[in-house]
């Protein structure tokens, strides 16, 4: 057994090959590495771009996708002189525990369903985590969901908006989430929202939801109209009618936009049963990068809050 | 036939035992089980016809010529005690979730390991193609290093500075990375001062 107060020491030499340099180096932490890349000239060449892009997968970080990184270094060549910076990918999505490029963003959210409001009330329930915000308004968690109709695809469980003004806000902060400034300028990845809904078996209901793209320290609700920042989609289900596929798309918006907004809304045609409203489960948002890929220009899509 | 390490027979059941040689020219034996942990063994055993119970019993000892006596008994430890784990080309099993016991003795294993029989240990998990252990081993040596400064890191590796001070200034400058973590850092510290004061007042 070694002395516990004598530190261990290896002697490292030529007989070390790169791959178990490699291999050592993919087992430390971020701050080890960055001290790693001052410590020995061999050792900053080997933590390059691409041992960061190992480290991403090995910690289970979804990569941006083939297509995009090879599009943008094509792109990189002609017009900037970057690429993709997968320990800035890293640092993100290790620090928030994201994965922008993952298949969902919202499974990422730090959501306790248990501490929910388990009541119709007017209280509101408010996660602020560090890189997006969770905040629902006149909703309640049902587990399984209740009084509408079952079939073998119906979710287990789902939010369920109060029918006049039952409200679910998510705003994040793609940049702190891990994407790149010059993606979200450039290329500016599409926002994909999916979810199923359903309305009451004994009452009709309807649903709304709006993508809105906001600057960094701006909020959705200081501005009074979607201008070209985002979309609404309303829609309107029929009592009885079986769970749907909800699909809502945010093709484009101007540059500069960092923080993503999704509200989602129970819209009632008729509150006279005032709680009754719209139910929404399994809810995916990622961002998604088309195969035809877009190279923006600055003011391709103007920005009608500053001109 | 020459005995091998003492701690390894107690594991053995009927299983055929392989014969290999160190470089001191120490023969031992582990079981096949055992043997198929190792990629270089079983690139060995196919090349030579080893795939079957009698040829193994009639073999001549593979020769590790880069393995010393001490690194062996160790492998041969180790490997034992994963025999029933999956075969060396299943890729990243254990990073999955596994056995407590065996992480323990995993643990205890590594406690007992000098520097220098880490080291080379190591290498010969590197040249047998261990991933098992190389990823152990690999994990020992990247914790030497967790919290330690430019220099410490130097310290412990016994390594040399070998940038001039212009390379060492130019590397900072592209590395903004130590700078961003130590705001951030700075932040997170100051929010929880900020938390911490009213509860501490009232």
């Amino acid at each position: 057994m070694i002395d516990e107060l004598e530190p261990k020491r290896i002697k490292f030499d030529e007989s070390i090959s790169l791959d178990v340099w490699k291999e050592i180096f993919i087992r430390c932490d971020e701050k080890s590495l960055i001290r790693l890349k001052m410590v020995y000239r061999q050792f900053n060449s080997i933590i390059d771009n691409k041992f960061w892009s190992k480290k991403c997968e090995r910690e289970r970080i979804t990569l941006p996708p083939e297509h995009l990184v090879k599009f943008a270094r094509k792109k990189v060549c002609q017009i900037l002189a970057m690429n993709f910076d997968y320990q800035h990918l890293y640092h993100y999505a290790t620090k928030n525990s994201t994965d922008p490029y993952g298949e969902n963003l919202f499974a990422h959210l730090k959501i306790k369903e248990e501490d929910m409001l388990d009541d119709w009330s007017d209280e509101k329930y408010e996660i602020d985590g560090s890189w997006y915000n969770y905040e629902i308004w006149g909703c309640k968690y049902e587990t399984p969901p209740e009084g509408c109709r079952a079939t073998e695809s119906s979710p287990s469980k789902c939010l369920a908006f109060y029918g006049k003004s039952g409200a679910r806000t998510i705003t994040i902060n793609l940049k702190e989430a891990g994407v790149e400034d010059w993606v979200m300028d450039y290329i500016r990845p599409q926002i994909f929202l999916e979810e199923k809904i359903a309305p009451r078996s004994d009452y009709p209901a309807g649903y709304s939801s709006m993508i809105m793209m906001c600057r960094e320290n701006e909020f959705w609700y200081d501005l009074d109209d979607l201008g070209t920042r985002g979309t609404e989609i309303q829609q309107q289900m029929e009592q009885n009618a079986p769970w749907m596929d909800f699909v809502h798309r945010l093709e484009k918006y101007p540059a500069i936009m960092r923080t993503l907004t999704i509200r989602t809304e129970g819209m009632e045609r008729n509150s006279r049963e005032h709680y009754y409203g719209i139910k929404a489960a399994n809810t995916v948002i990622h961002l998604d990068f088309p195969e035809e890929l877009h190279w923006y220009k600055p003011d391709e899509i103007e920005d009608s809050f500053h001109p | 036939m020459a005995d091998g390490p003492s701690g390894a027979k107690k594991c053995r059941d009927d299983d055929v035992l392989f014969r290999v040689k160190s470089k001191e020219d120490r023969e031992y034996t582990l079981s096949k089980k055992a043997a198929q942990l190792s990629g270089t063994i079983h690139h060995y055993s196919e090349n030579y016809g080893l795939d079957n119970d009698e040829a193994i019993m009639k073999m001549e000892p593979m020769s590790l010529l880069e393995v010393s006596s001490e690194s062996l008994h160790h492998i041969i430890r180790w490997c034992e005690q994963h025999r029933n784990c999956p075969i060396w080309e299943e890729e990243k099993w254990w990073q999955n979730e596994r056995d407590a016991e065996l992480t323990k003795w995993e643990d205890e294993f590594m406690a007992e390991m000098t520097s220098e029989t880490l080291y080379n240990l190591f290498l010969a998990a590197n040249f047998l193609d261990i991933k098992c252990l190389l990823d152990k081993c690999a994990q020992s040596v990247a914790d030497m290093i967790k919290g330690k400064s430019v220099d410490e890191i130097r310290e412990i590796w016994m390594l040399e500075n070998d940038f001039t001070p212009e390379e060492e200034e130019k590397i900072k400058n592209e590395n903004p990375w130590e700078a961003i973590l130590r705001y951030q850092e700075q932040l997170e510290k100051e929010k929880e001062e900020q938390a911490s004061q009213p509860a501490a007042s009232s």
